[in-house]
């Protein structure tokens, strides 16, 4: 789901490398490298920017950007990665502190600084694959590193990147679940918080609060009031959900950088939140989750789902899809949604949701982050 | 009656003064403490993103929000009532250039966020020229409504110290303690909140909270900013756990001595640069100018205003801009020093005419916890 950023990444920032041990990274780099010998690639650049879009150098490094500023790792096919992140020298040491990679570099302008390491190396005659410039860079950093790299050829990875993004090892999957856990323990202690005089503003200190305390790195959370006609998602306000009646919660928590999300709808009860489900919805996501199984096409899996919500005659709302891949991103490849070529594999992790209209509250929503496993799908946040 | 005249008028008369036939401010949706939202400036509203743009010329003013959906929250609090929802934002981008007759030099605004894709594309259908220079005109003095939402941001970094405060005690990890300061703000009406701290017997710099727990003997350091409808202010603190040895005291009332006579610079009219001669002065007095300069510190103080550093980054012994009436200053002797490492002393300042008036309340002092 699309939120709000903060202006700056404000929670835990560390790296635990017993369960990231820098053989985990080495392996992800190694399979890169593969790829990059199948393309003849001789160097791969993996770029990311801003706190939404670190995915791609956070991959092999495990460096998150906390800031709106770039980071960017240089993978040649053979010898060290280097990582390059914009910001003040005085963050270095905490870059340092939390990647494998030992030449870290810090600039204020990365694209400069990338030019200097690649005239450095000799590499400025090269083959060079690109995953995350285009999509991320800004111009005047993507025309003069373009400039540059003048003599080279340049080959679109953008895809290469994100299959290998998209299928998650056994230790990031349990990074989503340690996520997921705190996402799941904040939505449901929406449910036994006094509603009294609490405001949505006040709903999410409190949600935000528990989620650090238990480690989140982000926590995002965004609101909508189902009664009213033309709903959307928004930040919280002042409002009362005691008032509105009901609510729809989305939360989303990054825990040591991955991500996981849940969707739930809850109906005010005299002082308290309860979920709410609805009467079909329930029903018609189940079915939906279980046409999610390895092998199937996502198109195929889109083309199951909508077949599902028909012949339940439930009155679905599309605005927001039935989901996306997590991970090293709130959003990520590949989407859910139909015309998608991808093809769904054990391992890849989705948020999935599903809206419609109800006759009691006016809309429900539900949503959770999934794992794909050989037998279907795993739900991590219930 | 004549109408007040709004952001949008005085905009205009600045386009007009640069002959511009329109302007483009576009954001991505990111907020940057150290870079101007120039577009929640001009709208009043925080862009979600990924891709959002005021489009303004004497025919009129249209707000393209990205994704769609968003439109309904954009509207009601704009100021710009013209709001269209795209998910196609650069086409519907350029069909409204086309409608607002944005043709000949247009000034552009925001563009470092822009991507490749979206400005050669605005490259082709006007002839760009970056106008960031007219936000930093229209925005360094503040209006009555902009003032009193800096005190209001003022008061949460207050209550925010207060639980910086509380909440230090031996034991609790940085990230705990951040928790409960960020919660506090939360509580208080915060909108956007910035925090770095760092806890340990010499720190080196601030930075993201991490798993070490509070220990005796810690000088525990925070950068304390909260942001109330996109006004942001500042306090900078430094508590120290257990009975302070005589040199923490005494290095920190230079810190203090060298705030008190950068604060005797600052009134409407007078240079910018004195705030960083004045304070360097002191610090270079006691014996440490090789440390008034990077990465001993990083700046002696800067503008604050609409979610960001505008109108200026950093005041240093260079800064060449005059202080305004009614302009934000953060002025902050953040220092390292290598008898008691990073510690750091700060606040925010709103300036007046024969001086200045202080935006937050708790004091800039060495703060003690005893263990």
């Amino acid at each position: 789901m699309l939120t709000l950023q903060p202006t700056l990444k404000r929670g835990r920032d560390v790296w635990d490398p017993i369960h990231l041990p820098p053989q985990e990274f080495e392996g992800r780099l190694q399979r890169i490298r593969n790829e990059m010998r199948n393309r003849g690639i001789d160097l791969l650049f993996l770029y990311g920017h801003g706190m939404n879009e670190y995915g791609n150098p956070s991959y092999v490094s495990n460096v998150v950007n906390k800031m709106p500023r770039g980071a960017l790792v240089i993978c040649p096919r053979q010898g060290e990665p280097v990582l390059i992140v914009e910001g003040f020298p005085r963050d270095l040491p905490e870059a340092k502190s939390t990647t494998w990679i030992g030449d870290v570099r810090s600039c204020g302008d990365i694209s400069k600084e990338c030019v200097r390491y690649l005239r450095e190396k000799g590499f400025l005659s090269s083959t060079i694959g690109l995953a995350g410039i285009n999509p991320f860079m800004p111009y005047d950093q993507f025309r003069s590193m373009r400039a540059a790299l003048k003599g080279c050829r340049l080959v679109d990875c953008e895809q290469m990147v994100r299959d290998l993004r998209a299928v998650k090892s056994e230790r990031e999957c349990d990074q989503i679940r340690r996520a997921s856990r705190i996402v799941r323990k904040g939505l449901e202690s929406l449910t036994e918080m006094p509603l009294q005089k609490t405001s949505e503003r006040e709903l999410e200190a409190i949600l935000d609060l528990a989620a650090r305390l238990e480690g989140a790195e982000d926590v995002r959370i965004m609101v909508a009031n189902p009664r009213q006609p033309a709903w959307a998602f928004r930040p919280t306000e002042n409002f009362m959900p005691s008032e509105a009646g009901a609510i729809i919660v989305s939360m989303a928590v990054a825990f040591e950088r991955y991500w996981a999300e849940a969707i739930r709808t809850y109906r005010v009860d005299s002082s308290s939140l309860l979920y709410y489900s609805g009467n079909s919805i329930g029903a018609v996501y189940e079915k939906m989750l279980g046409g999610m199984r390895p092998e199937n096409g996502i198109d195929h899996f889109c083309r199951h789902a909508h077949n599902e919500i028909e012949e339940s005659r439930l009155y679905s709302l599309p605005v927001y899809g039935l989901g996306n891949g997590i991970g090293l991103a709130l959003q990520e490849y590949p989407l859910l949604e139909g015309g998608e070529n991808a093809v769904l594999k054990k391992a890849m992790c989705f948020a999935v949701r599903l809206a419609a209209k109800d006759p009691e509250i006016g809309s429900v929503m539900i949503g959770d982050t999934i794992i794909l496993s050989e037998g279907g799908v795993e739900v991590t946040t219930r | 009656m004549q109408r007040p005249r709004t952001k949008l008028d005085r905009l205009l008369d600045l386009m007009a003064s640069r002959q511009l036939t329109g302007l483009i401010v576009y954001s991505n949706g990111s907020c940057d403490v150290l870079s101007p939202s120039y577009l929640h400036y001009l709208s009043g509203v925080r862009p979600l993103g990924p891709n959002s743009a005021a489009l303004i010329s004497k025919a009129g003013a249209a707000l393209l929000v990205e994704p769609p959906w968003d439109s309904g929250r954009v509207l009601a609090k704009s100021s710009i009532k013209d709001v269209r929802g795209t998910g196609n934002f650069v086409q519907d981008l350029i069909a409204i250039m086309r409608a607002l007759r944005l043709a000949g030099p247009v000034g552009i605004v925001g563009q470092r966020q822009m991507t490749e894709a979206i400005y050669s594309e605005l490259e082709k259908a006007a002839d760009l020229k970056p106008a960031e220079a007219l936000f930093d005109e229209l925005s360094v003095e503040k209006d009555d409504k902009e003032i009193d939402l800096a005190r209001k941001a003022g008061v949460i970094v207050d209550a925010g110290f207060s639980a910086f405060l509380e909440h230090s005690r031996v034991g609790i990890r940085e990230c705990e303690l951040l928790a409960h300061v960020e919660y506090a703000m939360r509580r208080a009406g915060a909108d956007e909140i910035f925090n770095l701290m760092s806890a340990g017997n010499h720190n080196l710099a601030m930075h993201a909270p991490t798993d070490r727990r509070l220990m005796p003997g810690d000088t525990v350091i925070g950068e304390i900013s909260a942001a109330c409808e996109g006004q942001f202010v500042q306090v900078c603190r430094t508590v120290f756990l257990g009975k302070p040895g005589p040199v923490i005291i005494d290095k920190y009332d230079m810190l203090r001595k060298s705030l008190g006579e950068s604060l005797r610079q600052v009134r409407a009219g007078a240079p910018a640069s004195a705030i960083s001669v004045a304070m360097n002065r002191v610090i270079s007095d006691a014996g440490y100018r090789k440390y008034c300069y990077p990465p001993f510190m990083r700046a002696r103080g800067h503008g604050f205003g609409p979610a960001s550093t505008l109108p200026g980054t950093a005041i240093d012994e260079e800064t060449k801009t005059m202080l305004t009436r009614n302009q934000v200053v953060v002025i902050h002797p953040n220092q390292y020093l290598p008898e008691t490492g990073y510690i750091a002393c700060g606040e925010t300042f709103l300036v007046t005419d024969d001086g200045f008036k202080r935006l937050s309340e708790s004091e800039s002092k060495l703060y003690v916890r005893e263990v």
